[in-house]
């Protein structure tokens, strides 16, 4: 019945979802990693911070603000030669990650950082007049305290990526967004259309309610 | 007295590209083993960047603060760290982990330090029974008061046996009454566990009931340091002046001057500061057998000083000149005096 209202076959739409999942899940966690070490950088080097370094944070800093400034469509087409350098191809699901996670990297990384800078100057004091290493001030002071922030972020982060999947289609990576331009926009296919925009709607919906309960958890106002 | 904390010549100068701002200017001091040293002074005199400059959190910009005979100001790295892990502090503003329970609030310090967990849970309960926070344990610091707060930022403090606690401003953001019970806390630390106290304030009362040595402090300078019971005894400085005459009631009610300015005859007015024991019932009689002067007590304040008593006299003296003159001279030499209301008889 699903069938025969959207006018395509019940695999062409899961495979549609799990190609979306593997990016989204993939790229999150590669990006999340990638992105909380520059976040840490720039936290550390910037002017007053532990590691106050002006050279490394204008370039950490100049970088990520390069990349975020590169729309995700030309992106994913520019560095094609790098993608293929990575993964051995430039089409296809997994030539996909990497244009994702170079994206999102820099995007969360500025989400963490800001993150971890609301952590107050006090709690660093406190660190530091304990005797904290560098590393046992990020370790039990920033990311502790900051960990409610991180998950928003990391919220933030992951709907952003849904949406970035759906212009990975560009280099055939299928998903549910491509399903959505190609079978519904450009073969008319107006139920599809309705149905992927409606279960893109929901996916979010429960992305952040489910990030916004588990940040709340994490406060511990209650 | 063993000397513990020593600032010699110290200068802190704040600079980036705009201005430069004079935090502390030509510091000397020592803190005594065994003190609780109070520094007073109001908000911009220093007294923040002085009491960091112990643990190093700010380095002098000339001079150098030497701590247990080490120069703190001139280690750095593991030196450093290691040299903090014997000056705890304390906070204003707590800054307590709010991730945290109060258990690992008070553990932080030892897990920084590695030690093996069961030992780690012995001493936390140890200390979180001396602050009185046993009950509280699980608790996240969303559910404490602040005077609970301070008590976590106490047992944190303290859970490492350090020699020297910092404290700034340790009971300004609480309630009168909570204030008291955590200044009786660092008296408690102070003479149970042998850790010499440092405290900033802008509350003379701490100064008062807690400190037996302090400093006052005005744009960057020590203006005055020494004894408690000295200071409060014979202010000097106008600042100090200002500080102690806030909770030592030095007034003379304006209708009771009033009155005994109006009297006829030769007479003075003076306040007399008299440290040492309750006088309240024998220095006027004292003074009326020792001259040919009739005294005439206007008001008077009992306070206590560091378990002392600090009395000021608010006298009248009814006499001849060459006579009330004498009384001052004889005051003068005994006691800290002041003449009030000299123009009377303009």
């Amino acid at each position: 019945m699903i069938q025969e209202f959207l006018k395509v076959p019940a695999s062409t739409l899961w495979l549609a979802a799990s190609q979306t999942i593997y990016m989204v899940c993939f790229s999150l966690l590669a990006g999340t990693v990638l992105g909380m070490a520059l976040a840490l950088v720039m936290v550390l080097t910037r002017p007053y911070g532990l590691l106050a370094n002006r050279p490394i944070f204008f370039v950490v800093s100049s970088a990520v603000n390069i990349v975020r400034s590169v729309p995700f469509i030309i992106l994913l087409v520019a560095i094609m030669p790098f993608t293929k350098f990575v993964v051995g191809t430039r089409i296809g699901t997994t030539a996909a990650l990497v244009p994702l996670i170079v994206n999102i990297a820099p995007y969360l990384a500025r989400l963490f950082e800001n993150s971890i800078l609301e952590v107050s100057e006090g709690i660093i004091e406190a660190a530091k007049s304990m005797g904290a290493t560098t590393w046992q001030t990020i370790w039990h002071f920033l990311l502790p305290e900051a960990r409610a922030s991180l998950v928003l972020s990391v919220t933030t982060g992951t709907i952003g990526l849904l949406g970035s999947t759906a212009m990975a289609g560009v280099i055939g990576a299928g998903g549910v967004g491509n399903l959505a331009i190609n079978y519904g926009y450009e073969r008319l296919n107006m139920p599809l259309m309705a149905v992927t925009v409606l279960i893109l709607v929901v996916a979010v919906q429960l992305i952040q309610t489910f990030g916004n309960i588990a940040a709340q958890k994490l406060r511990h106002l209650s | 007295m063993e000397e513990i904390i020593r600032f010699e010549n110290v200068d802190k100068i704040f600079q980036n590209r705009k201005m430069s701002v004079t935090a502390c200017k030509n510091i000397d001091l020592t803190v005594n083993k065994g003190d609780i040293f109070g520094v007073l002074g109001y908000s911009g005199a220093g007294k923040s960047t002085l009491i960091r400059m112990i643990n190093a959190l700010e380095k002098p910009t000339a001079g150098k603060v030497v701590v247990r005979g080490r120069p703190i100001s001139e280690l750095t790295g593991r030196e450093l760290r290691l040299a903090r892990k014997d000056i705890a502090m304390i906070f204003q503003q707590f800054n307590l982990l709010n991730s945290r329970t109060v258990f690992q609030n008070a553990a932080m310090p030892l897990v920084l330090n590695h030690v093996p967990k069961a030992e780690i849970k012995r001493r936390v309960d140890e200390i979180l029974d001396f602050v009185e926070l046993t009950d509280k344990a699980e608790a996240y610091s969303a559910k404490l008061s602040g005077g609970q707060m301070q008590r976590v930022g106490i047992a944190r403090a303290l859970t490492t046996n350090p020699s020297i606690l910092l404290c700034d401003e340790p009971t300004s953001a609480l309630d009168p009454k909570t204030q008291d019970s955590i200044l009786g806390l660092l008296q408690k630390i102070n003479r149970e566990l042998a850790v010499t106290v440092v405290i900033i304030t802008h509350q003379v009362g701490i100064v008062q009931k807690i400190c037996n040595k302090a400093a006052v402090m005005e744009n960057g300078r020590v203006v005055e340091t020494g004894e408690v019971r000295a200071i409060f005894a014979k202010p000097r400085h106008p600042i100090t002046k200002v500080f102690v005459d806030a909770v030592i009631d030095t007034s003379i009610p304006r209708l009771v001057l009033a009155e005994a300015q109006a009297a006829r005859g030769a007479q003075r007015i003076v306040s007399v500061r008299v440290l040492g024991g309750n006088v309240c019932d024998t220095f006027v009689p004292d003074l009326a057998a020792r001259f040919p002067v009739e005294v005439k007590t206007l008001s008077l304040s009992v306070n206590e000083i560091q378990e002392d008593v600090l009395s000021v006299f608010n006298l009248q003296l009814i006499g001849p000149e060459e006579e009330t003159q004498k009384v001052l001279s004889y005051l003068g030499t005994r006691y800290d005096y002041e003449e009030i209301g000299a123009d009377w008889s303009l």
